[in-house]
């Protein structure tokens, strides 16, 4: 009874879980690091930039399509030999650690400068960690769950931020196209990272329980984060304008201090309250997909060794984490993390698909 | 109905259980001395067995024993209506006359009134039946044995449910008896497709337990996985509802109540017809129902009795009544510990002002006044009820006050406690009471160590936990995750009762039409 669905999750929960992957904590930094190379025009380079993820999604689709039961771990075994295939996982688990790890230090940096300033930055971030084990620890179907809710949570709290745009003074979008084909073109190669988290459907494809709607999910999900992105972007400029917003190190959260509510005096603490489990999500997402490929690599059962990898996988992200001295440090790191999404998000199922079309039997005898 | 599905028990069935059986299932014999000879190591333990022996006239007259419990059975049906006909009414001749070679079926066709009869004729049965509260007719020569069961004897009458009584609902509660319970709820549920399944549960207690569903709105699956974890428990006995809840559910780990316990037979009737399972069990008042959803322990009876303004009004007050009565004294630790500038300013200083006094941390004001406050519950829970009010005022007034004075804890405590005390007794459901008073505690810890980042923690925590929980495989925190869009009409909020069409599909079921029409009339 308990497994009458196994660990299926729905296409409709597939739209949540890669827009809980891809928003979080980068809404509230985002404005500025794009703002500063594409100048006003950054929210077009966002509006492109959709593109990067709607490939990915298109090559990931492809390939599942081909061997839609196979597990992202059993898959790349299949193509590319024992070996060769172990690597690839291995180097996709990496990328999650470094990633999320990247993600948990700015979450518990922002926890900790506005809520907690006593409290060391180790405490916070084991905070984190236990609720990342705790969750992804309940395997796929209740992911699926949670990232469905919080998209509401998400949703509700997001609509604050957008009442200082009627502050905004709409003279800072202009003149448009100033920034010209190339600063839209190197705002786009930076906003593509921004659309990190798709990449999490290479694990979870197998596990949607209605294969031909995935594409469509995919679309509506992107389509829900681009309109995340831009809407932040163009508040972020209509309030703080160009050079205001560089001086911010976290600008959609200052987005909050402009609004005055009576009773509610400091609005971006009930915002962060909210926010907390949010900024979890991607981390949640990633880690399980991580560990569900760890645990198909080894071949184990995955319900009943989930945890193992899974806590391997937190405490390396702990004690990464922990490594980098001051925030700056980490926004560089970000750069990187970036073109890991493009490895794992864009190279990872070419090369996957390329193989699958050379190994044409194998992939008709497990279809 | 028929006492010959009680014999289905499963407890008898598992091979272990049969090792310990003591009594052989032997066939009994037909001559009357010799059955008694077999019944004796069985009957002389017991001082409340009545056994009577009496004789049917003829030419010899036949003999037979009457066996049942003392006060178990209706003394007044027995003598009037079953020994008075055999004794005085009947012959033996007259019953030889009708059908020599089925005596026992000519007796309980011709010389007998009460309604509930069957025949058995192994030992086994014969002692549980005596057991079970059944009376037994025994006659020389014939192996068969006659079962009546004429139930009766004292027991409390139908009464306003005390936990849970409404305006406009019905006053009738649950009482202890299985089958008067099953009669409330038939009363209100007359389709032929309820079903009533019975049970025995417990080796030694032999409780009957009564299994209720409709046949073609409940969910197959979930039917049979109930059935399967109750036909699972082997134990020796159980003495409440409690013991079943605790058997059947799918997280005991967790704080969380996963199925719905009611004493109201319209709640269940309602219940059975959204396709749950009704699970009834004798001398106890508290039935309950599973599948359970999270957002039912928010609802109450009124919200389907009153008019769709109200009830949504007082549903929401309720949910937030919830969150206050979780969270309100660890916002206050947190707020005033770590982020006083969140306060008003006038507000922050009459706070302050109140505290100046009083020597402790607000974590240990707060723990101190709640740990007081949860044990004067405790104590007026068992006292008896004059003694029990007096102690709610004496802690209330008096404890309060001098607390107060003697600069142990400041009125804002008091107050922010209390609040989240009404706000917990403001829940319909006994058992989400009982998991918001022990949510509290973690939640006013995990504030005084890390501020308001400590409750947005432990909230996620109970989130996650609530999304994982299932309650028979179902899962608990339906509509809301997953998100059932055409059963929030009945979530948080309740619509009107001519747009609920349809059933809730949080719980599985097979006919999801409840309503023919669309609201004006037309057929659809």
């Amino acid at each position: 009874m308990k497994d009458r669905n196994g660990s299926t999750i729905t296409s409709k929960q597939m739209i949540f879980i890669i827009v809980g992957s891809q928003v979080g904590i980068r809404l509230m930094y985002m404005p500025r690091v794009l703002t500063a190379i594409a100048r006003q025009d950054a929210w077009i380079a966002v509006l492109i930039a959709s593109i990067v993820p709607i490939i990915s999604l298109f090559l990931i689709d492809r390939l599942g399509k081909r061997m839609p039961e196979m597990g992202f771990a059993r898959m790349s075994q299949e193509l590319f030999g024992k070996f060769l295939g172990s690597i690839l996982i291995i180097i996709f688990i990496g990328y999650v650690i470094g990633y999320m790890s990247i993600i948990m230090r700015f979450f518990s940096e922002v926890t900790k400068l506005y809520l907690l300033p006593k409290t060391p930055l180790a405490v916070i971030l084991l905070m984190y960690v236990f609720m990342v084990v705790y969750v992804a620890n309940k395997g796929a179907r209740v992911i699926g769950r949670l990232n469905d809710l919080l998209f509401y949570l998400i949703l509700a709290t997001f609509l604050l931020l957008i009442i200082p745009a009627g502050q905004g003074d709409y003279t800072y979008l202009l003149p448009i196209g100033e920034a010209g084909l190339g600063g839209i073109a190197r705002g786009f190669v930076t906003a593509g990272y921004y659309y990190a988290g798709i990449e999490v459907l290479l694990v979870y494809y197998s596990l949607v329980n209605k294969k031909d709607e995935i594409f469509k999910a995919g679309l509506i999900a992107i389509a829900i984060t681009t309109a995340f992105y831009v809407s932040i972007i163009v508040i972020c400029e209509l309030v703080f304008g160009i050079s205001g917003l560089q001086k911010h190190l976290f600008p959609g959260l200052i987005l909050l201090k402009i609004v005055q509510i009576p009773v509610f005096e400091r609005l971006e603490f009930i915002f962060l309250f909210f926010w907390l489990g949010i900024g979890a999500r991607p981390a949640i997402n990633m880690c399980f997909a991580a560990s569900l490929a760890f645990t198909q690599l080894l071949k184990l059962d995955e319900k009943k060794y989930l945890i193992y990898p899974l806590i391997l996988i937190a405490v390396s992200i702990f004690i990464l984490a922990l490594l980098p001295s001051d925030i700056l440090v980490v926004f560089n790191l970000r750069t990187f993390a970036g073109y890991g999404f493009y490895l794992i998000g864009i190279i990872y199922p070419l090369l996957f698909l390329i193989m699958s079309f050379i190994h044409e039997e194998k992939v008709k005898q497990n279809a | 109905m028929r006492f010959k599905s009680k014999q289905t028990a499963v407890t008898n069935d598992s091979p272990q259980n049969q090792a310990k059986e003591t009594i052989p299932d032997t066939k009994l014999p037909a001559a009357l001395k010799e059955k008694m000879q077999m019944l004796t190591p069985y009957l002389q333990k017991g001082a409340d067995i009545i056994i009577r022996p009496f004789f049917i006239e003829g030419e010899p007259p036949l003999e037979a024993v009457s066996i049942h419990l003392n006060k178990i059975i209706n003394d007044e049906t027995l003598n009037q209506d079953i020994l008075r006909h055999l004794m005085f009414n009947c012959r033996r001749e007259s019953i030889l006359e009708r059908g020599a070679d089925n005596l026992v079926e000519t007796i309980y066709k011709t010389s007998i009134t009460a309604t509930q009869i069957s025949k058995l004729d192994t030992l086994a049965a014969l002692v549980h039946a005596i057991f079970d509260g059944l009376t037994v007719l025994m006659f020389d020569g014939v192996r068969e044995v006659l079962v009546i069961d004429i139930h009766g004897g004292e027991f409390r009458s139908i009464d306003v449910p005390p936990a849970e009584q409404t305006m406009r609902g019905s006053r009738e509660g649950f009482i202890e008896r299985l089958d008067i319970n099953i009669a409330l709820v038939r009363r209100r549920l007359k389709d032929p497709n309820l079903v009533v399944e019975k049970t025995i549960i417990g080796r030694r207690t032999r409780t009957q337990v009564g299994i209720l569903y409709i046949d073609d709105v409940a969910d197959p699956q979930i039917v049979s996985e109930v059935k399967k974890r109750i036909d699972q428990m082997d134990l020796d006995g159980i003495v409440a509802s409690g013991y079943v809840e605790q058997f059947i559910e799918d997280s005991p780990t967790s704080i969380f109540p996963q199925v719905f316990i009611t004493e109201r037979p319209d709640k269940m009737a309602a219940m059975l017809l959204e396709g749950r399972i009704g699970i009834i069990v004798d001398n106890t008042p508290l039935a309950f129902t599973a599948p359970a959803l999270f957002v039912q322990f928010i609802q109450a009876p009124e919200d389907y009795y009153e008019k769709t303004f109200f009830s949504n009004y007082i549903r929401i007050l309720r949910y937030i009544a919830l969150l206050i009565a979780i969270s309100f004294p660890a916002f206050y630790i947190a707020l005033l510990s770590y982020q006083p500038e969140l306060i008003p300013y006038d507000l922050l200083i009459s706070f302050s002002r109140a505290r100046t006094q009083v020597p402790f941390p607000v974590i240990i004001e707060a723990l101190v006044m709640e740990i007081i406050i949860q044990l004067v519950i405790e104590a007026g829970l068992r006292l008896p009820q004059q003694i029990g009010q007096t102690v709610g005022v004496v802690s209330g007034i008096i404890l309060g006050q001098a607390a107060i004075s003697a600069k142990l804890a400041s009125p804002i405590v008091i107050l922010i406690i209390s609040i989240s005390i009404i706000c917990t007794y403001a829940l319909p459901s006994a058992s989400m009471v009982l998991t918001t008073r022990l949510l509290r505690l973690p939640l006013m810890l995990l504030a005084a160590t890390f501020g308001l980042f400590g409750i947005a923690f432990g909230w996620f925590v109970v989130q996650a936990h609530l999304i994982g929980l299932e309650s028979v495989g179902v899962p608990y925190f339906a509509p809301l995750a997953p998100m059932r869009y055409p059963d929030l009409k009945d979530s948080i909020i309740r619509t009107f009762m001519k747009k609920m069409n349809q059933r809730p599909v949080s719980v599985p079921m097979q006919d999801r039409k409840r309503q023919g029409t669309d609201g004006k009339g037309q057929q659809k």
